[in-house]
């Protein structure tokens, strides 16, 4: 693709740190992602099946989320390594129990609601060109559950995150919070 | 989902001959109809999705072409009857 596309500073850009929530399912569970040409993801296709194959709602502590897409250039080739970092205050059979069993997924796909009400897809590539697109086998990478010390300064939290490593950063999602598949 | 909607056709009829390109039975999409949020069921059976709550029904020619017309990326989930010309075409 050897197009090179303008870029012009918004007046006053959205540019709100962090990320508010994800919805994570595992990758089996999409059957199709359709992409405009704009690049953005306009349509899902899921497998239904019973219980529901639908995403999961992931809330964490404000302000303690983020959502990092690392570029490299390797030689001719670009990787992007995602990883999505968020914090779950207190320790709870509940919380626990949902870290173990995200954890027991080796292909995820994750929305992203940032900030600035951004939506990012991540777990994905998609090759533009080619109009085609591949799960990335984004899966969780490290975490931690601490009771920490110090009552007056700390808190008992879990830590998870979820890496993968994609083609380019994540795209958009152009269908917002209504148009996510959740039970 | 709260607010997910399936959206009624256009009163007039739709021309027949859309065609979904994927037939999948137990396929479901969820995109926008106009400016709203909807599901489109590939097969022939009603599915509950995505939960019991919710009963897509099979596409009718008009969900078709009400999904055809809203956005140029659903012609790679269904076929136009040849000749017809969805409003997106023009701009």
């Amino acid at each position: 693709m050897s197009v090179v596309t303008p870029i012009s500073l918004a007046a006053c850009p959205r540019a709100r740190a962090g990320i508010k929530v994800l919805w994570a399912a595992n990758c089996a569970t999409v059957a199709t992602l359709t992409f405009d040409e704009d690049r953005q993801i306009t349509a899902i296709t899921m497998v239904v099946a019973t219980p529901a194959n639908t995403f999961k709602r992931i809330e964490f502590e404000e302000n303690t989320a983020f959502f990092n897409q690392a570029k490299t250039r390797n030689k001719s080739a670009v990787n992007v390594a995602q990883t999505v970092s968020f914090i779950e205050p207190g320790l709870s059979l509940l919380v626990r129990n949902a870290l173990e069993d995200l954890n027991g997924n080796c292909c995820v796909h994750a929305i992203i609601k940032d900030n600035s009400n951004n939506y990012h897809y991540a777990g994905i590539s998609y090759d533009a060109e080619a109009d085609e697109w591949f799960s990335d086998n984004m899966k969780t990478g490290e975490g931690s559950s601490n009771t920490n010390t110090d009552p007056t300064a700390d808190q008992a939290e879990y830590i998870e995150t979820l890496t993968g490593n994609s083609l380019f950063y994540a795209p958009f999602w152009s269908l917002g919070e209504a148009g996510i598949p959740v039970a | 989902m709260a607010d997910l909607q399936t959206t009624t056709a256009r009163e007039e009829p739709a021309p027949k001959g859309f065609k979904l390109l994927n037939t999948t039975e137990g396929q479901v999409t969820v995109l926008r109809i106009g400016k709203k949020t909807g599901f489109l069921n590939h097969g022939q059976k009603p599915v509950a999705f995505p939960d019991e709550k919710n009963i897509v029904q099979p596409a009718t020619q008009e969900l078709l072409r009400a999904i055809y017309d809203t956005d140029a990326s659903y012609a790679q989930l269904i076929e136009a009857p040849a000749g017809y010309k969805a409003p997106w075409a023009s701009k």
